[in-house]
């Protein structure tokens, strides 16, 4: 036991930190005061859900989730990282007794779900750009387009119209991007933790697999779920994303938005303030059990965003639009993010808020009925089910460590080692 | 082996049986699998190959416990009471991970012996590898599959049952063999277990069992198996619904029956009560009092030291007439007590009031003894007698049967036999039956003096059925002198074996269940029952508490010592068995080939 628990004096510390804490939220607790009428008449909705067994059209849903870990293997400066990914594919079934049902072997057959889960390794060393360089390779490895510009392009053309790079030349600077970008989707002054490096291969790792689906013209999903947001991180003072896998989120995005599906990215572990507080409301706005949602405008949204994520920049993304919701009063509320394009052009009706919220409705309804699934009611079953697929357990990743070291031997490398650094040492 | 043995022997489990699952965890005794979310039932035998080490195995796993396993899901009960609490949940597509956990026993493995090119079963000391495939047999192939890989663990003549699997019976029979018949049977159940419905099984058995070797077609020449059963319901002869043993009688031509069951094979104490059809081949049971002996109520009765030795000393003065003597005496005899001489007379007075044991008049033991020494299967009907009259008939047939198998085993020739045995037994009995024994005792075509005589193993197989076993057979009279307690221990050696039936089995004396060396456990409820069986069973059979519990009537387990593993059996109803084999009793010659009568 960390023996200064009991002390009187780490208790002192830890009691101020959290009365600072307390100071804070008090503050921010007025900004939710401001928007309280706000959320109560505008933005919060409940969900005309369908009936236990309903009469709905045929099409697939689908959900990408993806997994990992940086140290599969260490040598000195070198790492070896492991990817996963896993795509859940199901068709409506008007005869079930579930609407949905998995679909298999006529996955497999179309080329998709040929392995479940998908795994892939990236490696590299700390000698100079050795990471960015592999990284760069790896990106356009998984990712299915070879043309990078056609990756970065995307991003541009919804945010700006443009219909070219060169175009870009007509904005301002904060939208001129470095040659390497156009080139590699990656600046030479990038610099990347271990972590966010692991973080950007997973990513487009996850993201090429969605891209596969959304490219399938037999069993294209009408709804295809990611997980996380839609959050494209940017440089400071520039409108551009920082990370390679910023571009490749629009371009999937945007491909998917062509070609007639809908991308929901979701979180249930967000960082969305008054959630809670948004979510007791919901219970005294609606009768008991009801199944709600409410949007988190943006500052180009009608009457602007609002007061309790003012100063959080990524709430909603860039090019995304924000949803809270909740179909189970056992679970809190999770968040989904939708293509702030595709929700213009298919939800959002300007000058006419009721049709924007029947639209909505119609959304909900039918992400509700996704999410009934008694083993994860409440949330997509088609995200429980690939994460699931992906997720990488310690006992996997022992296994994985143990047949690294058998090859090892197999190929006569002078490393024994593959275990994480100083873990002979249990510091 | 020749080749078509050896093609015979062939087995591939990948069309002969359907791939189920997979090994999760486990020893070399008990294993968990994962299988497919199908219908299974404890009892299923499921197999498992196994290549480790190189050598091809495939293991023999027996269903114990069947729990549903739900993958991704830590507490199913979160999941159920969603959909409970919530009409709209459904579950999608249940198939691909939703799983059966499996507990079971391993039974053992049949390895390949690649010299030989056949499967040789062994007991289980070694456990499959991880994630070995699991199959389940398929129905059609089972037979030659188990057979083929089970072999010798279900060879036998005595035919008891079907192999179980789960709630069906595959069409694989399993047998007991003769030789170990001998080393005692014991059947524990319930009532309503299906213990006369085995019983019957049994006895068809025996008789199906001498007819073969009558007909000189059963396996190895194995001796022909004698019985004599008590049947204290009256049910074995018209059978519990619609067939019994008589009908078997009556299935057989005139030669056959005479050849197989003799004039008679029904005993009653009162033949009037007897219906018709039976009466024909039924002899009513009389037992004179000078062919008792005092070990006889030893065995059944609790006496005093000191009225074992008056009676001793009375039988010592006035020898087969002991039992007319004390009743008939008056007087407290000189050296005893009157406490004790009315003990002992309050003890015999049962005699006096008993149609089965007479002063005088004819008995019918000899005729008993002859029909045993035979190969002859006798039910006795003990409905209409005391319990105490049906345990000494048992007692005075038995210490009979074994007061002659001992005199052979200790003689050389027919005249240190006739010796002996007039030694052993009551004089009367002794006279009227060893004209009639000689021929059957004596090795060759010469019945002198001089003439050898056959061993005891040489003579059919004589079982004595012990009912109500506890009232005989506990602790408190095995403690004296116990004509059971020698048997059980000494039976072996002259060809003599109990079938000791009872509903309970932690009553038993301990010395009599360790001898019992063939075990039919069916359905028992009680758990300090299912205890007792499971210590007494000659293979480790722990782990198998709620087998018993879950067994329908006429499920069993059948363990043996002389066995590596411990079968479910599903024993038929003796009506089915009855219908399907009633042809072969009627006249003809055996259907079955032997290899005498094959052409070169």
């Amino acid at each position: 036991m960390f023996p200064h628990v009991v002390t009187s004096k780490f208790r002192k510390k830890l009691k101020a930190v959290l009365l600072d804490v307390k100071a804070d939220f008090e503050r921010r607790e007025k900004a939710f005061e401001r928007d309280e009428r706000r959320i109560k008449e505008e933005l919060l909705a409940a969900i005309d859900c369908h009936p236990p067994r309903p009469k709905i059209d045929d099409f697939y849903i689908a959900a990408v989730d993806g997994s990992g870990h940086p140290r599969v293997a260490t040598f000195d400066d070198i790492r070896v990282h492991i990817v996963t990914r896993a795509i859940s594919l199901l068709r409506t079934s008007p005869d079930g007794d579930a609407p949905f049902q998995e679909v298999g072997p006529q996955a497999r057959d179309a080329g998709l779900l040929t392995e479940q889960p998908e795994s892939d390794f990236f490696w590299h060393s700390g000698v100079g750009r050795d990471a960015l360089e592999k990284l760069k390779e790896t990106i356009l490895e998984f990712y299915p387009i070879d043309d990078t510009e056609k990756i970065v392009l995307p991003y541009f053309k919804d945010l700006l119209g443009v219909s070219s790079l060169d175009e870009l030349a007509d904005h301002s600077p904060e939208y001129q991007i470095p040659n390497s970008v156009r080139e590699s989707l990656i600046s030479d002054d990038m610099i990347l933790s271990e972590r966010t490096l692991h973080e950007q291969v997973m990513r487009v790792y996850e993201y090429a697999a969605a891209r596969q689906l959304v490219e399938n013209e037999e069993m294209r999903p009408r709804y295809l779920f990611l997980d996380g947001s839609l959050t494209l991180f940017l440089r400071r003072s520039r409108s551009y994303p920082s990370y390679p896998s910023g571009f490749v989120l629009r371009e999937l995005v945007s491909s998917a938005r062509k070609r007639g599906v809908i991308i929901g990215a979701v979180s249930k572990d967000h960082t969305i303030p008054f959630a809670h507080r948004i979510a007791t409301m919901a219970t005294e706005v609606f009768p008991r059990g009801t199944k709600w949602f409410c949007r988190l405008p943006s500052d180009d949204d009608p009457g602007h965003g609002l007061e309790i994520y003012k100063d959080r920049i990524y709430i909603p993304p860039t090019l995304a639009v924000t949803y809270l919701f909740c179909f189970s009063p056992d679970n809190r509320p999770s968040r989904i993010d939708f293509d702030r394009i595709w929700w213009l052009e298919n939800i959002f009706v300007n000058g006419d808020p009721e049709t924007t919220r029947a639209n909505e409705i119609t959304l909900f309804r039918d992400i509700e009925l996704m999410s009934r699934d008694a083993r994860w009611y409440g949330y997509p079953v088609p995200l429980a089910l690939a994460h699931n697929e992906c997720t990488l357990t310690r006992d996997n990743l022992r296994a994985i460590r143990h047949e690294a070291r058998a090859l090892l031997r197999e190929i006569e490398l002078d490393f024994t080692e593959v275990n994480p650094l100083r873990e002979d040492y249990n510091l | 082996m020749n080749a078509e043995t050896e093609k015979n022997q062939e087995i591939d489990l990948d069309k002969q049986a359907e791939l189920f699952g997979r090994v999760s965890s486990g020893d070399q005794t008990s294993l968990v699998l994962i299988c497919n979310d199908d219908d299974l039932a404890t009892g299923r035998l499921l197999l498992i190959r196994s290549t480790r080490g190189g050598e091809e195995r495939i293991f023999f796993f027996l269903v114990l416990r069947v729990s549903n396993y739900l993958k991704y899901v830590d507490k199913a009960e979160d999941v159920a009471s969603t959909l409970v609490a919530f009409e709209d949940a459904y579950l999608i597509d249940g198939s691909l991970r939703f799983f059966l956990e499996v507990e079971g026993h391993l039974l053992g493995y049949a390895q390949k012996n690649k010299q030989k090119g056949v499967w040789e079963f062994r007991p289980s000391k070694r456990t499959p590898e991880h994630f070995a495939h699991v199959y389940i047999p398929q129905k059609k192939t089972a037979e030659k599959l188990i057979g083929t890989l089970f072999g010798p663990q279900l060879d036998g003549e005595i035919y008891v049952g079907d192999l179980e699997d789960g709630d069906t019976a595959l069409p694989v029979r399993v047998n007991l063999p003769v030789k170990f018949l001998p080393m005692h049977l014991g059947i524990f159940g319930s009532t309503g277990a299906g213990k006369s419905n085995l019983m019957m099984v049994l006895i068809k058995s025996f008789i199906d069992h001498n007819l073969e070797v009558r007909r000189g077609a059963a396996r190895s020449r194995q001796p022909l198996v004698s019985a004599f059963c008590i049947d204290p319901h009256d049910e074995f002869a018209t059978g519990t619904d619609t067939y019994g043993i008589h009908d078997i009688v009556e299935a057989m031509d005139d030669s056959r029956r005479n050849e197989v069951m003799g004039d008679f094979y029904y005993l009653t104490s009162t033949i009037r009560a007897v219906p018709r059809e039976i009466k024909r081949y039924a002899r009513e049971l009389r037992i004179l009092w000078d062919e008792i002996q005092p070990e006889d109520l030893y065995s059944i009765m609790d006496f005093s030291p000191q009225m074992s030795w008056f009676i001793d000393d009375v039988y010592a003065r006035v020898g087969d007439r002991w039992v007319s003597e004390i009743l008939n005496m008056i007087e407290t005899p000189q050296g005893v007590t009157p406490g004790t001489f009315r003990a002992v007379q309050r003890r015999l007075a049962f005699l006096k009031n008993s149609d089965l044991f007479v002063d005088s008049g004819a008995s019918t033991l000899d005729d008993i003894i002859y029909a045993l020494e035979n190969g002859r299967v006798l039910i006795v009907n003990t409905s209409l007698m005391s319990s105490t009259e049906q345990f000494l008939v048992t007692t005075i047939v038995t210490r009979t049967i074994s007061d002659l198998r001992r005199a052979l085993k200790s003689s050389m020739t027919l005249g240190d036999f006739k010796k002996q045995a007039q030694e052993r037994l009551p004089h009367g009995l002794y006279q009227r039956i060893h004209e009639r024994m000689i021929a059957l005792y004596a090795r060759g075509r010469t019945a002198n003096d001089d003439s050898p005589v056959a061993s005891p193993t040489e003579l059919p197989a004589v079982m004595i059925t012990v009912e109500e076993a506890p009232s005989i057979l506990n602790p408190e009279l095995m403690k004296g002198r116990s004509v059971f307690k020698d048997v059980s221990r000494q039976g072996r050696k002259f060809n003599i074996g109990l079938i000791v039936i009872s509903q309970q089995v932690s009553v038993l004396d301990r010395v009599i269940l360790s001898q019992m060396n063939t075990q039919i456990s069916l359905r028992l409820n009680n758990k300090t029952e299912i205890k007792s069986c499971i210590d007494n069973a000659s293979i480790n059979i722990s782990g198998y508490e709620d087998k018993f519990r879950t067994m329908a009537r006429g499920e069993a387990l059948l363990t043996a010592s002389y066995r590596d593993v411990p079968l479910p059996v599903k024993i038929p109803k003796f009506d089915d068995l009855f219908e399907h084999d009633k042809r072969r009793y009627k006249g003809g010659t055996s259907k079955r080939r032997t290899t005498r009568h094959a052409l070169p």
